[in-house]
């Protein structure tokens, strides 16, 4: 488990990301400035292709920017190998995706368990049937995914981001594939883990969703960002 | 929750790719191990040929040996001993030599523990003008036969009777041109001679010779005490080869003399057996080098049908892995995502392949263990399986190429970027 969660602070300076296309460099993101600690619960909301995602791929790790500085309190996890970088995302970031990304071979249990095998520690087991009964899983969890509804699946998804306990979720469109009360679940299992001391950052066209944040952050046409508290 | 798990899993989730990956290993060894089987069926069924060609021909040798050893036996054989300085050229061509060795050889030849030879007559020969009557006479001076000393009673019974001294013994055409009969007493280089034997016609050199005793031909052509030749007859002929040995024990005896065998029966026997024995040998020989060299064809063949399953075993598990590494590009994708480094992702797909190597083997096997003793005979079966290095290739090999064939996919699948998976789905 990751016990520096409440020292956590993200600090994004001047990040731009651009894609070449044919017809040139598109660019995504702009001198993109941005702070989050622990607690916060931000929304990243905008127009579909304005780089909500790139902005998540970028501060989660994945995807190194053109220019500018992430840093994870001291640390700078675009400085670091691929292979320490991985490793660092393991402990620290916890993904959540809109088509929920999850192994169609494993069971629910064994999905939620699949970060541990990069970071084993003897509590998982227990860990993982505490969010199996936190998400309303505990009776789906010898079925493999193909056997579980939308909102199950999503549910075993954020089972899996939160299994370590990573001081930042990061959410793309979590709820754009559910119905209203299993979206209501995701979204009130998200906040209530940035009041426990994490950070969550999610992308996200649900005007309900947007008001749970703490922080708004708002993509501009020009991709910049306005970020409101 | 472990990697080995998530493999067993997604094995058992993609089961009809595995089997057949499996199924192209099972093909690639079992076309190993039946080319195995068929090289060395060959290689049984030539030894087994040659050996039957070898004891057939060893029966036939041993059969012509007996026979010449009967025959030789009953037919003896004659060897001369001449000095070492004797050109042999002289001796073909007047039949006997001109140069001389002491007398006292034959008494030693006698006295030695010889084995080989029966009879020994020493001689002193040479063509003499018989003046009194202007003939040209062939004249051998002998003294009979000189007893091998260690025999003792055991000796064999002389073959030719001495001639006394002032006795002569005349050749068909000497007594029959001048109406000479035995009892009769001529004149013959200056010598009172009884003609004590006459021979009837042979139609060879012996119609001009006259035998006279080897004291009065010495006295006669002034050279005392020696000869030019000593007659070995009834030569011993156990051993095959006999004039080797022969000569090897006069050799030993009389080192400075030279032996030769004139034409007889017995050595164009013996040499017709040694041309049956060479011909057979080169037969086998020859017999041989063809079956070595087809199975080097076979071999040659076999390695390259080998080469092109086990390429094509490669190319389908590399289609297969490729296959399923695309299937599973989100799976990688969000293990990246999780914190899954290129090094792990790497593992989770060769591991795949290894044990498709390792299945497809096993099963492989497992056949052969029923196939190859059904079709070849236990004895291909222990070649092949009894055999260090076949073991070797058989466990490790399949399952190596397996990995090779999985580990370009595996590489492209590690270096994929997760952001462009996950962001494209």
């Amino acid at each position: 488990m990751n016990d520096t969660k409440s020292d956590f602070t993200l600090k994004a300076k001047g990040i731009t990301k651009s894609y070449p296309s044919d017809s040139g460099n598109i660019s995504v993101l702009e001198e993109i400035d941005l702070e989050l600690s622990n607690g916060d619960f931000a929304t990243i909301s905008g127009p579909s292709g304005c780089g909500k995602s790139t902005l998540l791929m970028v501060l989660g790790t994945l995807q190194e920017p053109d220019s500018g500085n992430l840093a994870y309190g001291d640390v700078s996890p675009y400085m670091l190998s691929p292979s320490d970088r991985a490793m660092f995302r393991s402990k620290n970031i916890g993904f959540v995706f809109q088509d929920f990304n999850l192994v169609p071979y494993l069971d629910v249990k064994e999905n939620i368990l699949c970060p541990g095998i990069i970071n084993h520690s003897d509590d998982l087991e227990f860990r993982s049937k505490e969010l199996l009964e936190m998400l309303g899983l505990t009776e789906r969890a010898n079925h493999h995914p193909d056997q579980l509804s939308s909102g199950e699946r999503q549910r075993t998804a954020l089972a899996r981001a939160l299994l370590l306990r990573p001081s930042i979720i990061f959410a793309d469109e979590p709820t754009g594939n559910l119905d209203q009360s299993n979206g209501r679940i995701v979204l009130e299992s998200l906040a209530r883990y940035a009041n426990e001391g994490a950070a969550v950052m999610m992308a996200t066209h649900d005007r309900d969703a947007l008001s749970l944040g703490n922080k708004q952050i708002i993509f501009n046409e020009s991709s910049s960002l306005t970020v409101t508290s | 929750m472990n990697l080995f798990r998530i493999i067993r899993r997604e094995i058992s989730h993609s089961r009809g790719t595995f089997i057949m990956g499996v199924t192209a290993v099972i093909i690639s060894v079992l076309s190993y191990i039946v080319s195995l089987s068929i090289l060395s069926s060959s290689k049984n069924s030539f030894s087994k040929r040659l050996q039957v060609m070898k004891t057939d021909l060893e029966k036939e040798i041993n059969g012509l040996e007996d026979a010449i050893r009967k025959s030789m036996k009953g037919l003896g054989f004659n060897i001369h001993i001449y000095p070492e300085n004797q050109d042999l050229a002289v001796i073909y061509e007047q039949g006997y030599g001109e140069q001389t060795m002491p007398e006292a050889y034959v008494e030693k030849l006698a006295n030695s523990k010889i084995v080989t030879v029966n009879h020994l007559l020493p001689r002193l020969t040479q063509m003499v003008k018989w003046t009194e009557k202007d003939q040209s006479v062939l004249l051998i001076g002998v003294r009979g036969e000189v007893p091998i000393a260690f025999r003792g009673e055991n000796r064999k019974k002389a073959l030719i009777d001495p001639i006394n001294i002032g006795d002569i013994v005349l050749g068909y055409e000497l007594h029959k041109k001048y109406g000479i009969v035995p009892g009769d007493t001529i004149k013959f280089i200056d010598k009172e001679l009884n003609v004590t034997a006459t021979h009837p016609s042979r139609g060879t050199v012996d119609d001009i010779t006259a035998w006279m005793s080897l004291s009065s031909v010495q006295e006669l052509l002034n050279k005392p005490q020696l000869i030019n030749g000593i007659l070995a007859l009834e030569c011993n002929c156990e051993s095959i080869d006999r004039l080797g040995d022969i000569k090897k024990e006069i050799g030993q005896i009389l080192p400075n003399t030279k032996i030769i065998e004139k034409e007889s029966k017995a050595l164009a026997r013996a040499e017709a057996r040694n041309k049956v024995k060479s011909t057979g040998q080169t037969q086998i020989h020859n017999f041989a080098l063809s079956q070595k060299e087809l199975i080097i064809g076979q071999e040659i063949t076999a390695s390259l049908f080998v080469l092109i399953v086990s390429a094509l075993s490669m190319g389908w598990i590399a289609y297969l892995t490729f296959s399923n590494v695309a299937n599973r590009s989100v799976e990688i994708g969000i293990l990246g995502a999780m914190g899954f480094g290129g090094s792990k992702l790497v593992l989770l797909i060769i591991s795949r392949a290894t044990l498709m190597g390792i299945a497809g083997t096993v099963s492989a096997l497992l056949l052969s263990l029923t196939i190859i003793p059904a079709i070849w005979g236990s004895q291909v079966f222990r070649d092949i399986f009894i055999n260090p290095s076949n073991i070797f290739i058989l466990l490790c090999v399949p399952t190596l190429l397996a990995c090779s064939a999985a580990w370009i996919p595996a590489i492209m699948a590690s270096s994929k970027d997760p952001a462009a998976v996950l962001r494209n789905e």
